[in-house]
């Protein structure tokens, strides 16, 4: 028996797609999915910083950078020059075991980078093992075992951050 | 709020996001992908970036499904890609709920038809008719999903459309010229 189907007009194909919505309805993902899922969940900690609470980390390190750089302006600006020793830059950055030595009132920043244009981004991929070890929960977008990543690498050649590349990323394409 | 619990580390949440969410997700992924073990591999893939970013997540910007929708849209098309080809749904049971035995094999038929059509649109079409006609998705969540302006979502549906319009139309001419004509032994 053959069954001759009319080709659809605009109405009608919106009627065929409501149909095949309707017929997809049941279909879900088996439950071997949620629980490799809430293994990762597991793997990754118990609590995840919330936008606000990073968003309040920033501010509190600011805040802490800011009142540092007001309070080196002060002290400069109240001592009295002859007892302020001159010292090199590369002095003023180093530990402040070189303030306890009475050498200068400056104490370093340690988490901020001389000169932010230095930094350069690298992209490149690893073993989603390597990151699995150091806690991350990655499975590898192409299969291959690998995942790409972004650095972020000061001039001296030591990362200073890194990220997984964003499946976000496409859509700028 | 789920979100807003799960933001804050409960298990339970997230796990309770992932049930409302994942049917939808994996229906889109499968549409898309052709490919139920591919879906199956984006909805993990979906979710573990949810995982990953619920941090960042700010509802204000886009509505949880919106925002769904959009990374699994990216993952399959990465994943289609890797795969080189698509695989037919032909073979895929399509339950129609009619009374009428007859109208339920034309739907059947119809339903198998638009499937595969919808299988080899090209991938930008192929979106854009999933998230507005089968998981009716407004324009602008389309938009805010495939990450374009409206205006290309508009265009892309009503090319989308009727592309496929056409490929049903090519599919049933073909079909009618390849009947072959009965005959009658009395």
């Amino acid at each position: 028996m053959s069954r001759q189907t009319v080709p659809p007009d605009d109405s009608e194909l919106r009627e065929t797609l409501r149909a095949m919505a309707e017929a997809d309805a049941s279909l879900t993902t088996p439950s071997r999915v949620e629980a490799s899922l809430m293994e990762a969940w597991d793997a990754r900690g118990p609590s995840v910083p919330s936008r606000s609470r990073a968003r309040g980390v920033t501010w509190t390190i600011m805040a802490v950078a800011a009142s540092l750089v007001v309070a080196m302006v002060l002290q400069e600006r109240g001592a009295p020059r002859a007892s302020r020793p001159i010292t090199s830059p590369d002095e003023q950055t180093s530990s402040p075991s070189v303030e306890a030595q009475g050498k200068s009132p400056y104490e370093a920043i340690a988490w901020l980078d001389p000169d932010p244009a230095s930094l350069q981004i690298v992209r490149l991929r690893v073993a989603s093992a390597t990151l699995a070890e150091q806690g991350y929960a990655v499975s590898d977008l192409d299969g291959d075992g690998s995942v790409e990543i972004e650095m972020i690498v000061g001039a001296d050649g030591a990362a200073r951050s890194v990220r997984i590349n964003p499946v976000w990323s496409e859509t700028v394409r | 709020m789920l979100i807003a619990r799960a933001q804050a580390g409960e298990r339970e949440a997230f796990a309770l996001l992932y049930r409302r969410h994942q049917a939808t997700v994996y229906r889109f992924a499968r549409a898309m992908t052709g490919c139920d073990t591919l879906a199956e591999d984006v909805v993990q893939e979906v979710f573990l970036a949810l995982m990953r970013e619920l941090g960042r997540y700010d509802a204000s910007r886009a509505a949880l499904p919106t925002y769904l929708f959009g990374v699994a849209r990216n993952i399959s098309r990465h994943r289609a890609r890797g795969l080189h080809r698509l695989t037919s749904l032909d073979a895929a049971d399509d339950v129609i709920a009619t009374d009428d035995p007859s109208a339920a094999i034309t739907q059947s038929d119809r339903v198998r038809h638009v499937r595969a059509g919808i299988a080899a649109l090209p991938a930008r079409y192929r979106e854009v008719i999933l998230l507005c006609d089968v998981h009716d998705l407004s324009y602008i969540d389309a938009a805010a999903a495939l990450k374009v302006p409206v205006g290309t979502v508009r265009s892309r549906l009503h090319r989308a459309r009727q592309q496929l319009l056409e490929r049903l139309h090519r599919r049933e001419t073909l079909a009618s010229r390849m009947q072959v004509p009965k005959r009658c032994v009395i």
